[in-house]
Protein backbone atom coordinates (compact mmCIF):
# COMPACT_ATOMS: atom_id res chain seq x y z
CA UNK A 1 0.00 0.00 0.00
CA UNK A 2 2.42 2.37 1.07
CA UNK A 3 4.21 1.58 -2.22
CA UNK A 4 1.80 1.99 -4.24
CA UNK A 5 0.76 5.34 -2.47
CA UNK A 6 4.71 6.31 -3.03
CA UNK A 7 4.46 5.26 -7.19
CA UNK A 8 0.95 7.34 -7.00
CA UNK A 9 3.09 10.60 -6.34
CA UNK A 10 5.82 9.75 -8.50
CA UNK A 11 3.11 9.52 -11.51
CA UNK A 12 0.88 12.63 -10.47
CA UNK A 13 2.88 15.27 -11.81
CA UNK A 14 2.73 13.13 -15.40
CA UNK A 15 -0.86 13.41 -15.39
CA UNK A 16 -1.02 17.25 -13.95
CA UNK A 17 1.03 17.57 -17.27
CA UNK A 18 -0.74 15.69 -19.58
CA UNK A 19 -4.32 17.32 -18.02
CA UNK A 20 -2.55 20.96 -18.23
CA UNK A 21 -1.93 19.32 -22.45
CA UNK A 22 -6.09 18.82 -22.81
CA UNK A 23 -6.84 22.08 -21.20
CA UNK A 24 -5.01 24.41 -24.02
CA UNK A 25 -5.56 22.20 -26.74
CA UNK A 26 -9.48 22.43 -25.56
CA UNK A 27 -9.01 25.88 -24.44
CA UNK A 28 -8.39 26.97 -28.30
CA UNK A 29 -5.84 29.14 -27.27
CA UNK A 30 -3.78 26.81 -30.08
CA UNK A 31 -5.17 25.72 -33.34
CA UNK A 32 -6.32 22.23 -32.77
CA UNK A 33 -4.40 20.97 -35.66
CA UNK A 34 -1.50 21.75 -34.83
CA UNK A 35 -1.88 20.07 -31.37
CA UNK A 36 -2.77 16.69 -31.15
CA UNK A 37 -4.53 15.27 -27.90
CA UNK A 38 -2.42 12.94 -25.88
CA UNK A 39 -4.54 9.94 -26.46
CA UNK A 40 -3.96 9.96 -29.95
CA UNK A 41 0.24 10.43 -28.92
CA UNK A 42 -0.21 7.00 -27.19
CA UNK A 43 -2.69 5.54 -29.67
CA UNK A 44 0.19 6.54 -32.48
CA UNK A 45 3.19 4.69 -29.82
CA UNK A 46 1.15 1.92 -29.94
CA UNK A 47 0.20 1.43 -33.26
CA UNK A 48 3.42 1.82 -34.38
CA UNK A 49 5.02 -0.18 -32.04
CA UNK A 50 2.83 -3.39 -33.15
CA UNK A 51 2.88 -2.52 -36.53
CA UNK A 52 5.54 -0.64 -37.72
CA UNK A 53 9.65 0.16 -36.78
CA UNK A 54 8.57 1.77 -33.69
CA UNK A 55 10.50 -0.24 -30.70
CA UNK A 56 13.48 -1.15 -32.97
CA UNK A 57 13.80 2.26 -33.63
CA UNK A 58 14.39 3.16 -29.94
CA UNK A 59 16.95 -0.04 -29.51
CA UNK A 60 18.87 1.92 -32.07
CA UNK A 61 18.95 5.12 -29.73
CA UNK A 62 19.17 3.04 -26.71
CA UNK A 63 21.88 1.27 -28.13
CA UNK A 64 23.67 4.67 -29.07
CA UNK A 65 23.18 6.39 -26.02
CA UNK A 66 24.74 3.15 -24.26
CA UNK A 67 27.57 2.82 -25.77
CA UNK A 68 28.49 6.46 -26.12
CA UNK A 69 28.00 6.56 -22.46
CA UNK A 70 29.65 3.66 -21.44
CA UNK A 71 33.44 4.76 -23.82
CA UNK A 72 33.07 8.59 -22.47
CA UNK A 73 32.49 7.10 -19.10
CA UNK A 74 35.60 4.25 -19.51
CA UNK A 75 37.51 7.28 -20.33
CA UNK A 76 35.95 9.98 -17.78
CA UNK A 77 36.83 7.95 -15.12
CA UNK A 78 40.58 7.47 -15.34
CA UNK A 79 41.20 11.03 -16.53
CA UNK A 80 39.20 12.48 -13.82
CA UNK A 81 41.35 10.42 -10.97
CA UNK A 82 44.31 11.72 -13.40
CA UNK A 83 43.35 15.76 -12.78
CA UNK A 84 41.59 15.37 -9.74
CA UNK A 85 44.72 14.20 -8.09
CA UNK A 86 47.46 15.45 -9.57
CA UNK A 87 48.22 19.35 -9.85
CA UNK A 88 50.80 19.73 -12.52
CA UNK A 89 48.12 17.15 -14.72
CA UNK A 90 45.28 19.11 -14.20
CA UNK A 91 47.60 22.53 -14.68
CA UNK A 92 47.72 20.96 -18.34
CA UNK A 93 44.63 19.37 -19.01
CA UNK A 94 42.48 21.51 -17.60
CA UNK A 95 42.31 24.56 -20.30
CA UNK A 96 41.78 21.74 -22.86
CA UNK A 97 38.52 19.82 -21.00
CA UNK A 98 37.49 23.18 -20.53
CA UNK A 99 37.76 24.57 -24.19
CA UNK A 100 36.20 21.29 -25.66
CA UNK A 101 34.11 21.28 -23.55
CA UNK A 102 32.31 24.47 -24.38
CA UNK A 103 31.96 23.09 -27.83
CA UNK A 104 28.34 21.97 -28.37
CA UNK A 105 28.72 17.80 -29.21
CA UNK A 106 26.40 19.12 -31.86
CA UNK A 107 28.75 21.46 -33.89
CA UNK A 108 31.26 18.54 -34.18
CA UNK A 109 28.38 16.04 -36.17
CA UNK A 110 29.32 17.80 -39.36
CA UNK A 111 32.95 16.97 -39.06
CA UNK A 112 31.99 13.22 -37.93
CA UNK A 113 30.40 12.95 -40.49
CA UNK A 114 33.31 13.85 -43.16
CA UNK A 115 35.76 11.78 -41.29
CA UNK A 116 33.87 8.53 -39.86
CA UNK A 117 30.72 8.56 -42.19
CA UNK A 118 26.72 8.66 -41.21
CA UNK A 119 27.19 4.89 -39.88
CA UNK A 120 27.20 4.12 -36.50
CA UNK A 121 30.86 4.97 -35.50
CA UNK A 122 29.90 8.53 -36.14
CA UNK A 123 27.01 8.66 -34.22
CA UNK A 124 28.74 6.59 -31.16
CA UNK A 125 31.79 8.87 -31.05
CA UNK A 126 29.55 12.21 -30.89
CA UNK A 127 27.68 10.57 -27.94
CA UNK A 128 30.94 9.77 -26.66
CA UNK A 129 32.73 13.15 -26.63
CA UNK A 130 29.54 14.46 -25.06
CA UNK A 131 29.43 11.84 -22.45
CA UNK A 132 32.86 12.05 -21.12
CA UNK A 133 33.37 15.65 -21.19
CA UNK A 134 30.26 16.06 -19.26
CA UNK A 135 31.58 13.31 -17.17
CA UNK A 136 34.78 14.20 -16.55
CA UNK A 137 33.93 17.64 -15.20
CA UNK A 138 31.77 15.67 -12.52
CA UNK A 139 34.26 13.34 -11.82
CA UNK A 140 37.06 15.64 -10.77
CA UNK A 141 35.15 18.14 -9.01
CA UNK A 142 34.07 15.45 -7.24
CA UNK A 143 37.78 14.30 -6.69
CA UNK A 144 38.98 17.80 -5.29
CA UNK A 145 36.20 17.27 -3.00
CA UNK A 146 37.96 13.90 -1.09
CA UNK A 147 38.59 14.94 2.11
CA UNK A 148 42.11 14.55 2.92
CA UNK A 149 41.62 12.98 6.66
CA UNK A 150 40.84 9.77 5.38
CA UNK A 151 43.59 9.30 3.63
CA UNK A 152 45.70 10.59 6.77
CA UNK A 153 44.11 8.38 9.05
CA UNK A 154 44.87 5.39 6.65
CA UNK A 155 48.35 6.55 6.22
CA UNK A 156 48.84 6.45 10.39
CA UNK A 157 47.61 2.39 10.28
CA UNK A 158 50.06 1.64 8.01
CA UNK A 159 48.20 1.85 4.42
CA UNK A 160 50.65 2.10 1.58
CA UNK A 161 50.03 4.07 -1.51
CA UNK A 162 48.46 1.95 -3.67
CA UNK A 163 46.52 0.88 -0.34
CA UNK A 164 45.36 4.35 0.04
CA UNK A 165 44.47 4.69 -3.75
CA UNK A 166 41.95 1.62 -3.57
CA UNK A 167 40.86 1.38 -0.23
CA UNK A 168 40.10 5.09 0.14
CA UNK A 169 40.19 7.01 -2.54
CA UNK A 170 38.55 4.18 -4.54
CA UNK A 171 34.97 3.88 -2.63
CA UNK A 172 34.85 7.71 -1.33
CA UNK A 173 35.22 8.10 -5.73
CA UNK A 174 32.31 5.63 -6.52
CA UNK A 175 29.79 8.67 -5.55
CA UNK A 176 31.10 11.10 -8.38
CA UNK A 177 31.19 8.18 -10.75
CA UNK A 178 27.51 7.40 -10.31
CA UNK A 179 26.48 11.60 -10.57
CA UNK A 180 28.96 11.45 -13.24
CA UNK A 181 26.93 8.65 -15.49
CA UNK A 182 23.89 10.34 -14.82
CA UNK A 183 24.97 13.97 -15.63
CA UNK A 184 26.85 12.63 -19.10
CA UNK A 185 23.46 10.20 -20.07
CA UNK A 186 21.44 13.40 -20.42
CA UNK A 187 23.91 15.27 -21.85
CA UNK A 188 23.68 11.64 -24.26
CA UNK A 189 20.39 11.75 -24.94
CA UNK A 190 20.19 15.37 -25.71
CA UNK A 191 23.14 14.94 -28.13
CA UNK A 192 21.34 11.18 -29.45
CA UNK A 193 18.21 12.96 -31.14
CA UNK A 194 20.14 16.17 -32.51
CA UNK A 195 22.31 13.60 -34.58
CA UNK A 196 20.11 11.53 -35.98
CA UNK A 197 17.83 14.68 -36.87
CA UNK A 198 20.79 15.59 -38.90
CA UNK A 199 21.56 12.10 -40.43
CA UNK A 200 20.49 8.76 -39.57
CA UNK A 201 17.74 6.30 -41.29
CA UNK A 202 16.90 4.95 -37.79
CA UNK A 203 16.25 5.48 -34.11
CA UNK A 204 13.91 8.12 -32.24
CA UNK A 205 15.09 11.25 -33.99
CA UNK A 206 14.88 10.10 -37.31
CA UNK A 207 11.32 9.34 -36.32
CA UNK A 208 11.17 12.16 -35.49
CA UNK A 209 12.55 14.14 -38.56
CA UNK A 210 10.69 11.70 -40.86
CA UNK A 211 7.57 12.98 -39.02
CA UNK A 212 8.18 16.23 -40.00
CA UNK A 213 8.96 15.88 -43.28
CA UNK A 214 4.99 14.91 -43.96
CA UNK A 215 3.75 17.03 -40.82
CA UNK A 216 2.21 13.98 -39.04
CA UNK A 217 2.70 15.90 -35.87
CA UNK A 218 1.34 13.15 -33.94
CA UNK A 219 3.87 10.75 -34.36
CA UNK A 220 6.33 14.24 -33.63
CA UNK A 221 4.91 14.05 -30.02
CA UNK A 222 4.89 10.30 -30.09
CA UNK A 223 8.97 10.82 -30.27
CA UNK A 224 9.20 13.26 -28.12
CA UNK A 225 7.40 11.32 -25.16
CA UNK A 226 9.47 7.97 -26.29
CA UNK A 227 12.75 9.88 -26.04
CA UNK A 228 11.82 11.29 -22.45
CA UNK A 229 10.42 7.59 -21.52
CA UNK A 230 14.04 5.87 -22.29
CA UNK A 231 15.86 8.78 -20.49
CA UNK A 232 13.79 8.94 -17.57
CA UNK A 233 13.92 4.63 -17.06
CA UNK A 234 17.75 4.91 -17.94
CA UNK A 235 18.13 7.77 -14.76
CA UNK A 236 15.64 5.74 -12.87
CA UNK A 237 18.35 2.52 -13.02
CA UNK A 238 21.08 4.96 -12.29
CA UNK A 239 19.46 6.29 -8.93
CA UNK A 240 18.47 2.66 -7.78
CA UNK A 241 22.14 1.65 -8.20
CA UNK A 242 23.63 4.65 -6.50
CA UNK A 243 20.83 3.93 -3.63
CA UNK A 244 22.27 0.83 -3.40
CA UNK A 245 25.91 1.19 -3.06
CA UNK A 246 25.63 4.53 -1.68
CA UNK A 247 23.78 3.45 1.64
CA UNK A 248 26.39 4.47 3.76
CA UNK A 249 26.13 8.17 2.56
CA UNK A 250 24.75 10.90 4.24
CA UNK A 251 21.76 12.40 1.94
CA UNK A 252 20.04 15.86 2.84
CA UNK A 253 16.40 14.20 1.67
CA UNK A 254 15.50 10.80 3.88
CA UNK B 1 42.37 8.03 47.76
CA UNK B 2 44.54 9.66 50.52
CA UNK B 3 46.94 11.56 50.37
CA UNK B 4 49.79 9.37 51.89
CA UNK B 5 49.05 7.06 48.70
CA UNK B 6 49.29 9.83 46.16
CA UNK B 7 52.66 11.11 47.56
CA UNK B 8 53.85 7.49 47.32
CA UNK B 9 52.45 8.05 43.77
CA UNK B 10 54.55 10.43 43.25
CA UNK B 11 57.34 8.39 44.68
CA UNK B 12 56.64 5.49 41.92
CA UNK B 13 56.35 8.37 39.26
CA UNK B 14 59.64 9.70 40.05
CA UNK B 15 61.24 6.73 39.63
CA UNK B 16 60.04 5.88 36.72
CA UNK B 17 61.15 8.93 34.63
CA UNK B 18 64.32 8.48 35.87
CA UNK B 19 64.12 4.37 34.26
CA UNK B 20 62.32 5.91 31.79
CA UNK B 21 64.04 5.78 27.91
CA UNK B 22 63.55 8.56 25.98
CA UNK B 23 61.11 7.66 22.71
CA UNK B 24 60.68 10.89 21.29
CA UNK B 25 62.96 13.79 21.23
CA UNK B 26 61.65 17.33 19.98
CA UNK B 27 65.52 19.00 19.26
CA UNK B 28 65.66 23.00 18.31
CA UNK B 29 62.38 22.66 16.39
CA UNK B 30 61.09 25.01 14.18
CA UNK B 31 58.42 25.88 11.62
CA UNK B 32 56.94 28.82 9.21
CA UNK B 33 54.02 28.68 7.11
CA UNK B 34 54.58 30.94 4.82
CA UNK B 35 55.20 34.60 6.63
CA UNK B 36 53.85 33.23 10.22
CA UNK B 37 56.12 31.44 12.19
CA UNK B 38 54.06 28.72 13.81
CA UNK B 39 56.98 27.19 16.22
CA UNK B 40 59.78 28.27 17.06
CA UNK B 41 63.21 26.54 18.75
CA UNK B 42 60.94 24.01 21.14
CA UNK B 43 62.35 21.29 22.61
CA UNK B 44 61.30 18.38 25.34
CA UNK B 45 61.42 14.85 25.45
CA UNK B 46 58.46 12.15 25.75
CA UNK B 47 59.52 8.89 27.30
CA UNK B 48 58.43 5.23 27.67
CA UNK B 49 54.92 5.55 29.10
CA UNK B 50 54.70 9.28 28.90
CA UNK B 51 50.90 10.63 28.93
CA UNK B 52 51.87 13.91 27.90
CA UNK B 53 49.09 16.85 27.33
CA UNK B 54 49.89 20.23 24.97
CA UNK B 55 48.10 22.63 26.61
CA UNK B 56 47.70 26.51 24.79
CA UNK B 57 45.42 28.87 23.22
CA UNK B 58 43.82 27.98 19.49
CA UNK B 59 46.14 28.46 16.55
CA UNK B 60 49.46 28.42 18.48
CA UNK B 61 50.93 25.52 16.56
CA UNK B 62 50.36 22.66 18.76
CA UNK B 63 48.48 20.69 16.09
CA UNK B 64 51.56 21.33 13.88
CA UNK B 65 53.99 19.98 16.58
CA UNK B 66 51.47 16.60 17.28
CA UNK B 67 51.35 16.81 13.14
CA UNK B 68 55.46 16.57 12.68
CA UNK B 69 55.82 13.54 15.42
CA UNK B 70 52.69 11.91 13.13
CA UNK B 71 54.83 12.44 10.26
CA UNK B 72 51.91 14.64 8.40
CA UNK B 73 54.63 17.57 7.87
CA UNK B 74 58.40 18.11 8.91
CA UNK B 75 60.25 20.59 10.46
CA UNK B 76 62.32 23.97 8.60
CA UNK B 77 65.20 23.18 11.39
CA UNK B 78 65.50 20.98 14.10
CA UNK B 79 64.45 17.41 14.09
CA UNK B 80 61.55 15.36 15.46
CA UNK B 81 63.55 12.32 16.45
CA UNK B 82 61.57 8.85 17.04
CA UNK B 83 63.48 6.41 18.96
CA UNK B 84 66.75 8.07 17.32
CA UNK B 85 65.74 8.53 14.48
CA UNK B 86 63.80 11.82 12.52
CA UNK B 87 60.44 10.79 11.66
CA UNK B 88 60.24 10.12 8.09
CA UNK B 89 56.45 9.86 7.27
CA UNK B 90 53.29 8.57 9.17
CA UNK B 91 53.56 4.88 10.55
CA UNK B 92 51.42 2.44 12.20
CA UNK B 93 53.42 2.60 15.32
CA UNK B 94 51.82 6.30 15.68
CA UNK B 95 48.15 5.96 16.16
CA UNK B 96 46.27 9.47 15.22
CA UNK B 97 42.76 10.33 16.70
CA UNK B 98 41.06 13.34 15.42
CA UNK B 99 38.57 16.25 16.73
CA UNK B 100 36.35 15.11 13.14
CA UNK B 101 36.85 11.70 14.00
CA UNK B 102 38.52 10.23 10.35
CA UNK B 103 35.88 7.43 10.74
CA UNK B 104 35.43 5.53 7.15
CA UNK B 105 31.99 6.65 6.16
CA UNK B 106 31.89 4.04 3.73
CA UNK B 107 32.81 1.17 5.87
CA UNK B 108 30.59 -0.62 8.69
CA UNK B 109 31.59 -0.17 12.77
CA UNK B 110 33.16 -3.65 12.35
CA UNK B 111 35.17 -3.04 9.40
CA UNK B 112 36.58 0.28 10.29
CA UNK B 113 38.00 -1.40 13.60
CA UNK B 114 39.51 -4.20 11.13
CA UNK B 115 40.75 -1.83 8.33
CA UNK B 116 44.48 -1.60 9.73
CA UNK B 117 44.85 -5.41 10.58
CA UNK B 118 43.67 -5.86 6.25
CA UNK B 119 46.61 -3.70 5.55
CA UNK B 120 50.19 -5.41 4.02
CA UNK B 121 51.49 -4.15 7.32
CA UNK B 122 49.67 -6.77 8.79
CA UNK B 123 50.18 -9.71 6.72
CA UNK B 124 52.00 -11.83 9.16
CA UNK B 125 48.75 -11.92 11.12
CA UNK B 126 46.38 -15.02 11.01
CA UNK B 127 42.73 -14.55 10.33
CA UNK B 128 41.62 -15.48 13.69
CA UNK B 129 43.60 -13.23 15.52
CA UNK B 130 42.27 -10.39 13.77
CA UNK B 131 38.92 -11.46 14.35
CA UNK B 132 39.74 -12.06 17.84
CA UNK B 133 41.54 -8.77 18.01
CA UNK B 134 38.15 -6.66 15.74
CA UNK B 135 36.08 -8.55 18.36
CA UNK B 136 38.06 -7.32 21.44
CA UNK B 137 37.92 -3.81 21.23
CA UNK B 138 34.69 -3.63 19.71
CA UNK B 139 33.37 -4.99 23.14
CA UNK B 140 35.47 -2.98 25.21
CA UNK B 141 34.37 0.07 22.84
CA UNK B 142 30.53 -1.15 23.71
CA UNK B 143 30.26 -1.20 20.15
CA UNK B 144 29.70 -4.72 19.13
CA UNK B 145 25.76 -4.41 18.39
CA UNK B 146 26.22 -1.51 15.90
CA UNK B 147 28.95 -3.67 14.09
CA UNK B 148 26.83 -3.63 10.98
CA UNK B 149 25.92 0.25 11.28
CA UNK B 150 27.25 2.38 9.23
CA UNK B 151 28.93 5.44 10.85
CA UNK B 152 26.42 8.35 9.89
CA UNK B 153 24.19 6.44 12.37
CA UNK B 154 26.52 6.80 15.28
CA UNK B 155 26.68 9.51 17.86
CA UNK B 156 29.99 11.53 18.10
CA UNK B 157 30.80 9.69 21.08
CA UNK B 158 30.28 6.44 19.33
CA UNK B 159 32.73 7.88 16.43
CA UNK B 160 35.26 8.52 18.75
CA UNK B 161 34.50 5.33 20.40
CA UNK B 162 35.57 3.43 16.90
CA UNK B 163 38.27 5.57 15.65
CA UNK B 164 39.90 4.55 19.23
CA UNK B 165 38.97 1.01 19.05
CA UNK B 166 40.55 1.31 15.24
CA UNK B 167 43.41 2.90 16.66
CA UNK B 168 44.08 0.57 19.34
CA UNK B 169 43.45 -2.40 16.54
CA UNK B 170 46.11 -0.86 14.85
CA UNK B 171 48.28 -1.35 17.71
CA UNK B 172 50.70 1.46 18.10
CA UNK B 173 53.18 2.91 20.46
CA UNK B 174 51.85 6.03 20.40
CA UNK B 175 48.50 7.08 20.52
CA UNK B 176 48.32 11.19 19.04
CA UNK B 177 45.32 13.30 19.59
CA UNK B 178 44.49 16.32 18.67
CA UNK B 179 41.59 17.78 20.27
CA UNK B 180 39.61 14.27 19.78
CA UNK B 181 36.62 15.38 22.75
CA UNK B 182 36.35 18.91 21.74
CA UNK B 183 33.28 18.15 19.57
CA UNK B 184 31.60 16.30 22.61
CA UNK B 185 28.81 17.35 25.21
CA UNK B 186 30.01 17.58 28.42
CA UNK B 187 28.86 14.13 29.65
CA UNK B 188 30.03 12.62 26.76
CA UNK B 189 33.84 13.67 26.82
CA UNK B 190 33.67 12.30 30.42
CA UNK B 191 33.12 9.56 29.66
CA UNK B 192 35.28 9.34 27.23
CA UNK B 193 38.42 10.39 29.79
CA UNK B 194 37.47 6.91 31.37
CA UNK B 195 37.35 4.69 29.01
CA UNK B 196 40.36 5.82 27.31
CA UNK B 197 41.87 6.00 31.19
CA UNK B 198 40.87 2.33 31.39
CA UNK B 199 42.35 1.40 27.66
CA UNK B 200 45.58 2.90 29.11
CA UNK B 201 45.60 0.98 32.06
CA UNK B 202 45.09 -2.17 30.16
CA UNK B 203 47.85 -1.27 27.69
CA UNK B 204 49.66 1.35 28.35
CA UNK B 205 50.61 3.70 25.12
CA UNK B 206 53.01 6.23 25.24
CA UNK B 207 50.74 9.47 24.06
CA UNK B 208 50.05 13.24 23.55
CA UNK B 209 46.66 14.63 23.98
CA UNK B 210 46.17 18.42 22.38
CA UNK B 211 43.23 20.11 24.21
CA UNK B 212 42.09 23.36 25.62
CA UNK B 213 40.79 22.00 28.66
CA UNK B 214 43.03 22.33 31.86
CA UNK B 215 40.82 20.11 33.61
CA UNK B 216 40.95 17.24 30.97
CA UNK B 217 44.74 17.78 30.47
CA UNK B 218 45.46 16.92 34.72
CA UNK B 219 42.99 14.25 34.89
CA UNK B 220 44.61 12.08 32.11
CA UNK B 221 48.31 13.14 31.60
CA UNK B 222 51.67 13.05 33.78
CA UNK B 223 53.17 15.88 32.12
CA UNK B 224 52.00 19.38 30.47
CA UNK B 225 53.36 21.45 28.31
CA UNK B 226 52.05 24.67 28.32
CA UNK B 227 52.46 26.55 24.98
CA UNK B 228 52.71 30.03 24.36
CA UNK B 229 50.90 31.71 21.93
CA UNK B 230 52.20 31.74 18.49
CA UNK B 231 55.41 31.08 17.73
CA UNK B 232 54.78 27.92 19.83
CA UNK B 233 56.94 27.42 22.81
CA UNK B 234 57.02 25.83 25.78
CA UNK B 235 56.43 27.81 28.45
CA UNK B 236 56.22 25.80 31.56
CA UNK B 237 56.21 21.96 32.25
CA UNK B 238 53.82 20.73 35.31
CA UNK B 239 54.38 17.37 36.62
CA UNK B 240 51.16 15.53 37.44
CA UNK B 241 51.65 12.76 40.27
CA UNK B 242 48.54 11.30 40.52
CA UNK B 243 50.10 7.70 38.98
CA UNK B 244 47.59 5.66 36.79
CA UNK B 245 44.61 4.85 38.33
CA UNK B 246 42.38 7.96 38.76
CA UNK B 247 38.88 8.34 39.00
CA UNK B 248 36.53 11.08 39.20
CA UNK B 249 36.83 11.60 42.89
CA UNK B 250 39.68 12.71 42.00
CA UNK B 251 38.64 16.13 40.22
CA UNK B 252 37.07 17.07 43.89
CA UNK B 253 40.64 16.72 45.78
CA UNK B 254 42.08 20.30 46.60
CA UNK B 255 45.39 18.81 45.18
CA UNK B 256 43.40 18.78 41.86
CA UNK B 257 41.76 21.80 42.22
CA UNK B 258 44.73 24.01 43.07
CA UNK B 259 47.00 22.12 39.73
CA UNK B 260 43.72 23.21 37.35
CA UNK B 261 43.97 27.20 38.95
CA UNK B 262 47.20 26.63 37.85
CA UNK B 263 47.13 25.58 34.32
CA UNK B 264 44.33 27.78 34.03
CA UNK B 265 45.84 30.75 35.23
CA UNK B 266 48.89 30.00 32.66
CA UNK B 267 46.91 29.57 30.17
CA UNK B 268 44.82 32.54 30.38
CA UNK B 269 47.84 34.67 29.93
CA UNK B 270 48.52 32.82 27.03
CA UNK B 271 45.24 33.38 25.47
CA UNK B 272 45.70 37.25 26.39
CA UNK B 273 48.86 37.27 24.11
CA UNK B 274 47.18 35.26 21.60
CA UNK B 275 44.79 38.22 21.24
CA UNK B 276 46.94 40.67 21.78
CA UNK B 277 48.76 39.29 18.08
CA UNK B 278 45.41 40.03 16.15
Amino acid sequence: MQRLIEFGWRLLPFMAVILLWYVVRWSGVVDQGLLPPPHLVFLDIWQRSVEGTFLADAWMSIRRVLLGLFFGMLLAVPVGFLIGWNRSIRRFVDPLVNFFRALPPIALIPLAIVYLGIGEVAKVAILFYAAFFAGVIVMYEGMSQINPLYVRVSRTLGATDWEVFYKVIVPLTVPHVLTAARVALGVAWATLVASELVAAQNGLGAVIQNASAFFQLTTIYAGIVAIGFFALIMDALLRAASRHFLDWQERATQ
Amino acid sequence: MSVSQRSSGVAEDVKRVAAAETKVRFQNVSKSYGSIEVVRDVSFDINEGDFIALVGPSGCGKTTMMNMLAGFTKPDSGAVLLEGRPVEGPGPDRGVMFQDYGVFPWLTVEKNIRFGLDLAVKRGMSKPEKTEIVERYMAQMRLTEFRKAWPKNLSGGMKQRLALARAYAANPHFLLMDEPFGALDAQTRSDMHDLLLEMMQAERKTALLITHSAEEAIYLANRIFVISARPSRVVEELTIPFGEKRDRDLLDTPEFIERRRHLRDIVMKQYADQQALR
